[in-house]
Parts: structure tokens; C-alpha cells; sequence
């Protein structure tokens, strides 16, 4: 194989790791909603003192 | 610290081992939703100091509609109509022969019936329990009060509590009568809000009511008002 076809195929593979799963090129703007399992983070804690978000109701907002 | 854990325990099951000894027949089927057909249950806990319940009659009241009772093993189900052909009273009657010796047995008795358009209101449904003892002996009791005061010698007649249609999540409803039962109402919902006041039945949510900044417990509804709910 000739070295113009290994610098193709290089590129190609750079150029697909780069859209690949580890989000740098299909990553989700930091405030979009997505299921709770891809939000581990986010999913219902034991009661910490307050009320949880959900079950404050829509529009409502406390201070 | 143990005793009164233990006391207060003690008065909550005499509590309820009271209401319950009281409450001889009553809705068993939770509340029923507005101008929706459903089937309504209704629970005969107890028979009459020791005699087996022979017979119960459910009087219908005008704002309910489309009554069919369905049939069980307690025994023979009758309907009585007014002369337009509407269900005034439903009874079911045991065989002479399947009257037990004891009061050991809970009953429960079902209607398919649709509830007045009018949400967070109560129906009540008076009853008349006939118990029989074993030496033939009748006995009835009426269930037939309604907003009685406290101490009142007249029993309870079953209340069915009349609720607006719901989804699983958040419900928005405007309350047309002011609500004051919110317990009866709401027992089975996570969470009611009215503006910044919100009520629970589940205890823990009620404290953490009580602990969040700019929220307050709820105890009433006024006419008028809107309400999110969520179930």
C-alpha cells in the first residue's frame, strides 16, 4: 500500500474519532433535557430538608 | 422516651380500632370521579353486636345516575325505581340458610354508578343493615347521618367522596365550593399546592413542607381557588 493511501486512511480515522461517542462533536448543550438515565446525577434523593423540585408545581417559584 | 412512643402508639390503634368498630358500613372503593361511570364498593365491616349481617339496602340519592348493582355471593340483589323508572334503593338479602351463627364475615357489596358533575363534592349514601342472630332475632341499624355533630347518636351513612377526573403528574383544577376535608379529598395524592401553601398526607412531605423556605401548610381551599394537584 502506498503512502498516500496510509495518509488517507489516517485521515479518515482522525476524522471519525472526532465525531465519535465521546460527545466533543455530538455533545448536547449543558442545559437540554434528557432522560433521568442518562442523568444519573440528577435522579430523586432521599429528602435533604426541602421540598424536591418535583413536586413544586409549574410556574411556581419559592424564595 | 420509650413510653411515649408507646402511648401515642396505643392511642393511634384505639384510634383506628374505633373508627373502624364504628364504621359498619362504609365506602371501600376510595373516591369516585365526576360525571364518570365506576364501580363503588361498599365495605360491611361488622354485623350488629355479634349477629350476621342479613341484609343491607343502599338508598340512592337523585344527583346519582345510572345504578346497576352487581351480583355476588352475599346473596339476592334487588332494585327499587320510583314511577319513572329511576333506582331509588338497592338491597341485598342472604338466604335464610346462609345467615352464619356469628358475626365473623366482611362483606362487600358493589354498584356501577356515575357520580354528579361536581367535583369536590361528597354524595352520601344512606344504608340499613339488618343483622340476624341465631335465634332469629332481627336487628337494624341506619346509616343514615349526614354532617351529624360530634357525639351525635346517629351513625355515619357512607360518603363517597366526588373528585374531577385525573391524570398520573400534574392536575391544574379551580375548586367551585371551598374544600376544608383535605385529607378526605386529597389522600391520595402526592401534593397539593394553592399559590404558596401546599398539604400532604404523607408525613415525611408534610415536614418537608414545614422546612422549605417560602412554602406553607395548606389547610383549606376556598371557593374559587386554583389548585395543582399532582398524583
Amino acid at each position: 500500500m502506498s503512502r498516500l493511501a496510509y495518509a488517507l486512511l489516517g485521515s479518515a480515522w482522525l476524522l471519525l474519532s472526532a465525531c465519535s461517542s465521546d460527545g466533543s462533536s455530538n455533545a448536547k448543550p449543558s442545559g437540554a433535557l434528557s432522560a433521568c438515565l442518562e442523568r444519573p446525577d440528577q435522579l430523586p434523593r432521599p429528602p435533604s430538608g426541602k421540598l424536591p423540585c418535583d413536586l413544586i408545581p409549574p410556574g411556581l417559584s419559592l424564595e | 422516651m420509650q413510653r411515649p412512643i408507646l402511648t401515642a402508639t396505643l392511642a393511634g390503634l384505639a384510634a383506628l380500632v374505633s373508627s373502624t368498630a364504628q364504621a359498619h358500613v362504609s365506602i371501600a372503593s376510595g373516591p369516585a370521579f365526576a360525571n364518570t361511570s365506576q364501580e363503588v364498593a361498599f365495605g360491611v365491616g361488622h354485623g350488629c353486636e355479634g349477629a350476621d349481617t342479613y341484609r343491607v339496602q343502599i338508598d340512592i340519592p337523585a344527583s346519582v345516575s345510572s345504578v346497576r348493582p352487581e351480583l355476588n355471593d352475599f346473596g339476592q340483589v334487588d332494585v327499587e325505581t320510583d314511577a319513572a323508572g329511576t333506582v331509588v334503593a338497592v338491597t341485598w338479602t342472604k338466604s335464610e340458610t346462609s345467615v352464619l351463627p356469628a358475626d365473623s364475615l366482611y362483606y362487600k357489596l358493589l354498584i356501577r354508578l356515575k357520580a354528579p358533575a361536581q367535583p369536590f363534592t361528597m354524595v352520601y349514601l344512606p344504608a340499613h343493615q339488618t343483622c340476624r342472630a341465631a335465634d332469629g332475632t332481627e336487628t337494624v341499624v341506619d346509616w343514615v347521618g349526614i354532617d351529624e355533630a360530634e357525639g351525635s347518636d346517629v351513625e355515619p351513612a357512607p360518603a363517597l367522596y366526588v373528585l374531577p377526573v385525573r391524570f398520573p403528574g400534574w392536575n391544574k383544577y379551580t375548586v367551585d365550593n371551598g374544600v376544608d376535608d383535605l385529607k378526605g379529598f386529597f389522600g391520595d395524592a402526592q401534593i397539593v399546592w394553592a399559590g404558596s401553601k401546599a398539604f400532604s398526607v404523607n408525613p415525611t412531605t408534610t415536614e418537608l413542607i414545614s422546612t422549605t423556605e417560602g412554602a406553607s401548610a395548606l389547610t383549606s381551599i376556598a371557593a374559587g381557588q386554583q389548585i395543582w394537584v399532582k398524583y
